[in-house]
């Protein structure tokens, strides 16, 4: 048994690339969940293929040029990019205040921290759930609360527009904790000796705040912007749970759509088609943001 | 001692299995079935209730058989699905109205099975696929048209159900007086808008006097689609003329069974299990069913029906032998009288004698035809998919009729290209 420990010691010290070898098991999982799922997703895109039978046949780029074409894909295109940056852009703004105020030490800080990150913790559904019974027309909070001030009761998703910003909305105050945390984190890592530099060469709080604390957070407000981006366009579960893409497919994300498509309306070939679209558009709007991101952390750190 | 132990449990345990082997072979020569069998539904109460009464029974004649009996609700049709696509389906399984259009390549044919000979000349259509093989063995079947609230209807001032169009649109105006929702919509999910153009379609476009050839032109492809505006305008109709629920493009299904059950909707546009699910709300809940209403003056009000809790066989699968015997088992009347009763649905069968409570207000129509859905007869596949979508955006006003027409075309095209 020693003797066998030693043999591998000696047989991954001999050649630092027999190091790599102990990465193996993360690339086969992420070849057997993410490369070979794409894959037979580029090849059922080119099928009509509905779902569940075991035949199908090849239609070209049918699939492609119906989609150029359909309204429910621009309308849900659309939709996917103010979920994406409409909720990215509150969730920023939200999430750095919220930072820069639990930053500072005062009573209830911690316990505050935990109820503003909760929300994150719940899965998107259930989250959803909880909303629809809040706005829903039939005994919803809201408009029992309208109620008892005498107004008239509103069904507030009907109107396609309004549902759309409504979920971007709830999207953003549930999952700003997550922002927070991050900029908490990068709050924490700025020497104080920097804003007290400042402040004695006679800096106010907005300059040394615009100065100081926004460049030294660009690495926080990279990872924040990327995975709010890609969560907004990646959009599901609210959508789901509150409007099921309605009123008619008005509020319907990109994802959505690829599900109601696939799995209700048995068109797996084109879901697919659209599943690439979408796959394509994340993949390019996030190689420009990183490039954009890292470019201004490399102009600021010289 | 600890020797003594052992061989004393390796002997013991010998002699049990011997004797466990040697009841199994004896059983096996008197021709007792034995083995376990997965059957899957999305039934559920009262009509699951009933069918696991009925297996129950048949474990209980065949002791050496395990029954695994499990519904999936109503994540059904996503499972059946991926099951379908992975090739691996349960042994017995439940088709709820898809056995011809979706799992027929699944599916065993029961041709061969005394019971094929015995399901009801109205719904064995809907389980015979074109080959002339039946895939399927409806142990309930549905009639369906449009769920009413006779003391409403009463209220209204009417003393029969609207026979007409015209007529059904004058009792919802009178409906809306007395301040109920005179048409229950629950566009969350489109299905009921889909149903609702799946079942007028017959109407407006096969059965009415002025439908010419329309049958065939669907069939063979050559369909005018400015004739289906009438289907599309009666959804924007309800929706113009006030006849709908306020929310009716936001209320969830749920809510379908609260509304039925405590008055507050008229008609709803589902089958009889909604009734049934209504009544386990409450009991005293005054529904029924009445035929859909004819087109035009001189139209014939139709029946819509088809298969309702029925099962098939896969062909693949490796318990045949156990599953033809739990099938034959259902089919004997009196277990298939089990089902009925306690569902609350017609009989699939010839020779059921089943009472319900609706079977008094069925009897009224019994010289009313009974038609299949629209979509499932004189449609391809696929098109019911395009019929939620234009159904929701018709009810949102995000479509105009003569848009949601050219939808229908287009997808009619493309999928009868492809057959």
């Amino acid at each position: 048994m020693k003797k066998e420990k030693q043999s591998m010691r000696r047989f991954i010290g001999s050649d630092p690339r027999a190091l790599t070898l102990l990465t193996l098991p993360a690339v086969i999982l992420f070849i057997m969940f993410v490369v070979v799922p794409i894959i037979s997703g580029i090849n059922i895109s080119f099928t009509n293929w509905n779902g569940y039978s075991q035949n199908y046949s090849y239609v070209g780029f049918d699939n492609y040029r119906k989609m150029v074409t359909d309204p429910q894909v621009w309308t849900s295109f659309r939709n996917t990019l103010i979920y994406g940056f409409g909720s990215t852009l509150i969730q920023t703004i939200l999430g750095l205040a919220l930072a820069m105020l639990l930053s500072s030490k005062f009573f209830f800080r911690s316990g505050a921290r935990t109820v503003i990150y909760l929300p994150a913790m719940v899965a998107q559904l259930i989250i959803g759930y909880i909303w629809y019974f809040i706005v829903t027309y039939e005994r919803g909070a809201l408009n029992d609360i309208i109620l008892l001030f005498g107004g008239d009761k509103v069904d507030w998703m009907s109107k396609g527009f309004r549902a759309v910003m409504i979920i971007t909305f709830i999207n953003s105050i549930a999952y700003c904790g997550k922002t927070m945390i991050i900029f908490l984190a990068g709050l924490q890592s700025i020497p104080a000796m920097y804003r007290e530099a400042a402040s004695i060469d006679g800096a106010n709080a907005w300059q040394s705040f615009r100065h100081i604390t926004v460049p030294q957070l660009l690495p926080a407000f990279t990872t924040s912007l990327v995975l709010n981006i890609i969560g907004g366009l990646k959009m599901f579960g609210l959508v789901v749970s509150m409007t099921n893409g309605g009123p008619g497919y008005a509020s319907h994300s990109l994802s959505s759509l690829i599900n109601t498509l696939y799995f209700a309306n048995q068109q797996a070939g084109y879901s697919a088609a659209v599943g690439m679209f979408s796959f394509v558009f994340i993949v390019f709007v996030n190689v420009l943001l990183n490039k954009y991101l890292q470019k201004k952390e490399r102009q600021y750190n010289g | 001692m600890k020797k003594l132990f052992t061989i004393v449990l390796v002997s013991f345990c010998t002699i049990a299995s011997l004797m466990a082997g040697g009841s199994k072979e004896q059983a096996a020569d008197d021709g007792a079935l034995h083995g376990s069998l997965t059957v899957a539904t999305n039934a559920s109460s009262p009509t699951f209730e009933a069918v696991e009464k009925v297996i129950e029974l048949f474990m209980e004649e065949n002791p050496g058989v395990e029954v695994e009996y499990t519904t999936y609700g109503s994540d059904y049709e996503n499972l059946m699905k991926a099951r379908m696509a992975a090739n691996d389906l349960p042994d017995v399984f439940a088709t709820h109205g898809w056995a011809v259009n979706r799992y027929a390549e699944y599916l065993m044919p029961l041709n061969d099975l005394e019971l094929s000979q015995r399901i009801s000349p109205s719904v064995i259509d809907t389980v015979t696929t074109d080959d002339g093989s039946i895939v399927a063995m409806p142990i309930t079947m549905e009639q369906s048209g449009i769920i009413y609230n006779k003391t409403i209807l009463k209220e209204a001032g009417w003393d029969h159900v609207p026979r007409t169009l015209d007529e059904f649109y004058q009792c919802c105006e009178d409906v809306k007086a007395l301040g109920i929702a005179p048409v229950y919509i629950t566009g969350k999910d489109t299905r009921i808008q889909a149903n609702m153009m799946d079942i007028m379609a017959v109407s407006m476009l096969i059965t009415c006097n002025d439908a010419g050839d329309n049958a065939e032109r669907l069939y063979d492809g050559t369909f005018d689609w400015s004739k289906w505006a009438p289907v599309s305008s009666f959804i924007t109709e309800l929706r113009d003329r006030g006849y709908t629920n306020v929310d009716a493009t936001t209320a969830d299904p749920i809510y379908t069974q609260e509304k039925l059950a405590f008055g507050e909707a008229m008609f709803n546009f589902n089958n009889q299990a909604m009734i049934t699910s209504a009544w386990e709300l409450n009991p005293d809940a005054d529904l029924s069913m009445m035929p859909v209403p004819a087109f035009h003056e001189d139209d014939e009000q139709i029946w819509i029906g088809g298969e309702r809790e029925c099962y098939g066989i896969w062909k693949d699968s490796p318990n045949k032998e156990l599953a033809i015997a739990l099938l034959e088992f259902m089919a004997r009347p009196e277990n298939a009288k089990i089902v009925c009763d306690m569902a609350g649905m017609p009989a699939g069968f010839i020779d059921i004698d089943s009472e319900q409570k609706l079977s008094e207000d069925y009897a009224q129509f019994a010289d009313l035809k009974i038609y299949p859905y629209f979509d499932r007869e004189w449609l391809p596949s696929g098109m019911w998919a395009t019929m939620r979508t234009i159904g929701g955006a018709l009810t949102a006003g995000e479509m105009s009729v003569e848009d949601s027409c050219r939808a229908m075309s287009d997808s009619y095209l493309s999928l009868m290209s492809q057959q």
